[in-house]
């Protein structure tokens, strides 16, 4: 399977199951539908290690889903940005995934999506939305 | 100016959420992500003694409860920065914590008994805990 980003050795960890079978996972993103920026890796999005302090690189060049609402709306519920919480469907050929357990998440899952997605066939289905939080300019 | 390293990731989601870390000198940090729109993404931090930890492991104190008690005296924001260098640089805070505008919501908990990546084993292809969330929508 071919990736949309440049992977180190052994990432995809070996371990990891290709999407053979649909599967629904739930995933954050900033409009409903979400756009192909919200499918995007972090790293994708903005390659600055100093992001991800402690990570491994294989991880941050992946994006976390969620195989449980409850952790994926615990998620939505910290973000001062808002958003949405979107149910997707994953299908055969959309990539690898493996779960990471995260601390308050035990159902969060790393997906690393293959080069032949198209963004715009992602099943999606709008489960919650929140409004931005207000903030102030940062105290220094 | 106070650095810390990364030696414990506790949440992830797109990144390091909470993560442990410690100075020079050994003394452990909690670092909790904060973002707000159109600002750089860094983290505000506090001490972690060792007996409150305990607690917010076991999920006996929740993330917010934990910031307040260990910022109560003392807390940092982190000066982000765009290099490969693993440490964070400390700016200590001069308002209370308590003021903080990223505090997480109340009940929010981090049990990291299980933060080993795992195969996932999808069985018949959807998780149980997803059956609520069909989707419906192609985006695009």
């Amino acid at each position: 399977m071919r990736f949309r980003d440049e992977f180190p050795e052994d990432c995809p960890p070996p371990e990891a199951n290709e999407i053979s079978e649909p599967i629904i996972v739930y995933r954050l993103t900033s409009k409903f539908p979400g756009t192909p920026r919200d499918f995007q890796s972090r790293w994708q999005r903005d390659p600055n290690p100093a992001q991800f302090p402690g990570a491994r690189e294989c991880q941050a060049k992946g994006v976390s889903v969620f195989s449980n609402l409850e952790d994926a709306q615990l998620a939505l519920g910290r973000r001062s940005s808002g958003g949405y919480t979107v149910g997707i469907e994953l299908r055969e050929g959309m990539g690898v995934v493996l779960q990471t357990p995260s601390g308050a998440h035990d159902s969060h899952i790393t997906w690393w999506p293959s080069i032949e997605i198209d963004y715009a066939e992602i099943r999606q289905r709008e489960l919650a939305r929140m409004p931005p939080q207000r903030t102030r300019r940062r105290r220094r | 100016m106070t650095t810390i390293k990364v030696t414990e990731i506790l949440d992830y989601y797109d990144g390091p959420r909470v993560v442990l870390a410690q100075d020079a000198h050994g003394r452990p940090y909690l670092a909790d992500f904060i973002a707000a729109d159109g600002e750089p993404e860094q983290y505000q931090v506090v001490p972690a003694p060792d007996a409150l930890l305990a607690q917010l492991r076991i999920g006996e104190v929740d993330l917010r409860s934990f910031l307040l008690e260990a910022g109560a005296n003392e807390w940092y924001l982190t000066d982000p920065t765009r290099t490969m260098e693993p440490e964070l640089a400390l700016t200590r805070q001069e308002s209370p914590i308590a003021r903080s505008e990223w505090l997480p919501p109340p009940g929010y908990t981090i049990e990291d008994d299980d933060c080993d990546w795992e195969a996932v084993v999808f069985g018949d292809g959807t998780p149980s805990s997803a059956g609520t969330a069909e989707p419906v929508a192609a985006s695009g």
